[in-house]
């Protein structure tokens, strides 16, 4: 295959315009669903990464109620993440009824030699009202047990306390605002907020920030409403409930080992659990996205099958159509493998730019997608923190191989055509009108 | 140099059987110009396509300097065709999209032959046969016989020992197929380039030195110039 014989293949495209079009079409829509799927998984896998190499992978995750047998499906695991959303987040031991509820055992935790430091967060759907806003609304509360901010900062992106301050030793009955809530209530340092039938003291309001929390860390921080643990605990009078629990294991301690001796802790206390590190997290995590990946990416890649059969299509139509033209070839010299490569190049030159502007309107459609889903989530409001986690990402490999892989797809689809023509007795092909 | 040893071709059209050639012997000597004449089908075409190669018989031996053509592989047959033989068709077998140029120069493109010789050896051939001026034309932008010379330039531009003519006058007028005829007889007679043309119009076997005679697939009458016809 020389240069010249590459620009024959290439002339014989653009002497039927319409036809190689449509053709590329096909190609285009079905590179163009696999890459958009593909930066659309990956965006996810990296944000869920970034979201934990944040947060720190010597991390135990605690969520309340024992996963399906130690360690449970992929899908529990998740499940759990998900729940402590909910309003109906609960510890699975609500107390007997002969049975006091026991405490959340924190300081246990934060006692055993192999941890370094632990946070609680118990979140729950409230009653709220203040006299800068006229009637009640129903928002999230976040209890949070002392130092939580600056123990954990990964799993609240863009915290900082704008006025005021932060919650301190000793504090009760007082409430950190984010920015939009504060607005919203027309609560400032110094008001008075009520949640339930408790009046608290609003001593901080946070800066606002653009960081929206993707996924697993906290959520839209504008919309935080944080109060003490304990207060929650004293206004339910539950206190071994909890939604989400973070505790990091001493560097060089075996994480996972940390991990059941959480569990173990908290199974004294009477309150069963689900205790992963978070690599075991975002390993299972990963892994779910994955596969969500791969399935959805086989099933975009039947449009690509379809698009190949369109390259099929238009090469046994082109054969057809120049059976006199390879006769002539023949006549003058070609030989098979001559006319075989320039049809092969031919159909490879339809998938190659079938698959150029695939990975192009990839990039475009990716985006508007991501960003649809993303203001749907935003939307939702209790999944308002999964938003960003759809951001794309186009590796530069992917765009290769897409490259690589339409202009392989093209030429398959054309080894049979090819073949035909290349197999053509110049005799006959000539006599062919 | 090519001769063809008790050929016989048979084609199947659908159920019937055409016997195109039943044991023909023929041969052409270097700088010979033979007209092969008959009515339609009587297999001078058939002859034709395997003195070149483009077909195989289907009993007998065609041989090229004593060397058995149909016994090399297809891609010697396609190297037969592409540097030792040019072929002239009645419907000149351009291909339309390419200028008269590149038509030329494609011979040399399967070559392997780089562009500025290809180019080069194109240009000269195509101004020898009077078309310097219409090199970068397409063919649907020739006439007849302006198309008919391209082709014969295409034929030539490999330097070839024979060139086949089949019916190269065939979709031409009087005056453009005489000037066909004359170009060829010219170029046997100044290039020394040996020309074997089939046709059925005794006026052009006239500038053969050679006629041959074939009727229902077989050679009638192999004679010189002017032996029988005159």
């Amino acid at each position: 295959m020389t240069l010249d014989q590459f620009l024959l293949s290439f002339h014989n495209l653009r002497t039927r315009p319409t036809r190689a079009g449509l053709t590329i079409l096909g190609v285009v829509v079905g590179v163009a669903a696999v890459v958009a799927l593909v930066a659309i998984g990956q965006g996810m896998q990296r944000s869920v990464e970034e979201q934990f190499r944040a947060i720190g992978y010597n991390t135990v995750v605690v969520t309340p109620g024992a996963a399906a047998g130690e360690g449970g499906t992929d899908v529990l695991a998740l499940g759990a993440m998900v729940d402590r959303f909910s309003p109906l987040a609960q510890g699975g031991t609500r107390g007997g009824a002969f049975r006091r509820p026991s405490s959340v055992p924190l300081e246990e935790i934060r006692a055993l030699p192999e941890v370094v430091r632990a946070g609680l967060i118990r979140t729950e759907t409230a009653f709220v009202t203040s006299p800068g806003m006229q009637g009640l609304g129903v928002l999230r509360v976040s209890g949070v047990s002392l130092g939580i901010f600056d123990d954990f900062p990964g799993y609240f992106p863009g915290f900082a306390v704008g006025e005021g301050r932060g919650i301190a030793a000793g504090d009760r009955w007082v409430l950190l605002l984010g920015d939009t809530v504060a607005a919203d209530l027309g609560a400032r340092v110094g008001s008075s907020v009520r949640i339930e039938d408790r009046e608290f003291t609003v001593i901080g309001v946070l800066a606002p920030t653009g960081a929206s929390g993707v996924g697993i860390t906290y959520g839209n921080l504008n919309l935080a409403l944080f109060v003490p643990i304990e207060d929650l605990a004293a206004l339910y009078g539950t206190p071994d409930r909890f939604s989400l629990g973070l505790v990091e294991a001493r560097p060089g301690e075996d994480v996972e080992r940390v991990a059941g001796l959480v569990r173990s802790t908290f199974a004294q206390s009477g309150i069963p659990v689900t205790a992963v590190s978070t690599k075991e997290l975002s390993a299972r995590i990963t892994s779910v996205l994955g596969g969500m990946q791969a399935t959805l990416t086989a099933i975009a890649a039947v449009a690509l099958v379809v698009g190949a059969i369109g390259v099929m299509n238009t090469m046994y139509t082109s054969v057809l159509e120049r059976t006199r033209e390879i006769g002539i070839m023949k006549a003058i010299g070609a030989k098979d493998r001559q006319v075989l490569s320039l049809f092969l190049v031919e159909s490879g030159l339809l998938g190659l730019l079938g698959g150029a502007v695939g990975v192009a309107v990839a990039a475009a459609v990716s985006g508007v997608v991501s960003r649809s889903v993303g203001n749907a989530f935003e939307a939702s409001g209790e999944l308002g923190s999964f938003a960003g986690t759809f951001a794309p990402r186009l590796e530069g490999w992917v765009v290769v191989a897409a490259l690589v892989g339409s202009f392989l797809l093209g030429s398959a689809a054309g080894v049979l055509p090819a073949f035909r023509a290349a197999r053509l007795r110049p005799v006959e092909a000539l006599r062919h009108e | 140099m090519l001769c063809a040893v008790g050929v016989e071709r048979v084609y199947r059209l659908g159920r019937t059987e055409v016997r195109a050639l039943r044991g023909v012997d023929f041969r052409v000597e270097p700088g010979e110009f033979v007209a092969i004449m008959g009515p339609s089908g009587s297999g001078k075409s058939t002859l034709l396509g395997l003195l070149g190669g483009l077909d195989v018989p289907d009993r007998g031996r065609v041989l090229y300097w004593g060397e058995e053509l149909s016994r090399g592989s297809r891609d010697a047959l396609a190297e037969f065709r592409g540097r030792k033989v040019g072929f002239v068709f009645q419907t000149f077998n351009l291909i339309p999209t390419l200028t008269a140029l590149r038509n030329v120069e494609l011979p040399l493109v399967f070559q392997g032959v780089g562009r500025r010789e290809r180019r080069a050896r194109a240009e000269a051939q195509l101004r020898q046969v009077g078309l310097g001026d219409r090199l970068h034309h397409r063919p649907g932008e020739l006439s007849g016989g302006e198309q008919q010379r391209v082709a014969i330039a295409r034929a030539l531009v490999t330097d070839p020992e024979v060139l086949l003519c089949d019916e190269p006058t065939g979709n031409l007028d009087s005056v453009s197929g005489a000037q066909i005829m004359e170009l060829l007889a010219r170029l046997n007679r100044e290039r020394g380039i040996t020309v074997v043309v089939v046709t059925h119009e005794p006026e052009w076997a006239r500038f053969a030195g050679r006629q041959v005679r074939m009727r229902d697939g077989r050679i009638v009458d192999d004679g010189e110039a002017g032996g029988e016809g005159a």
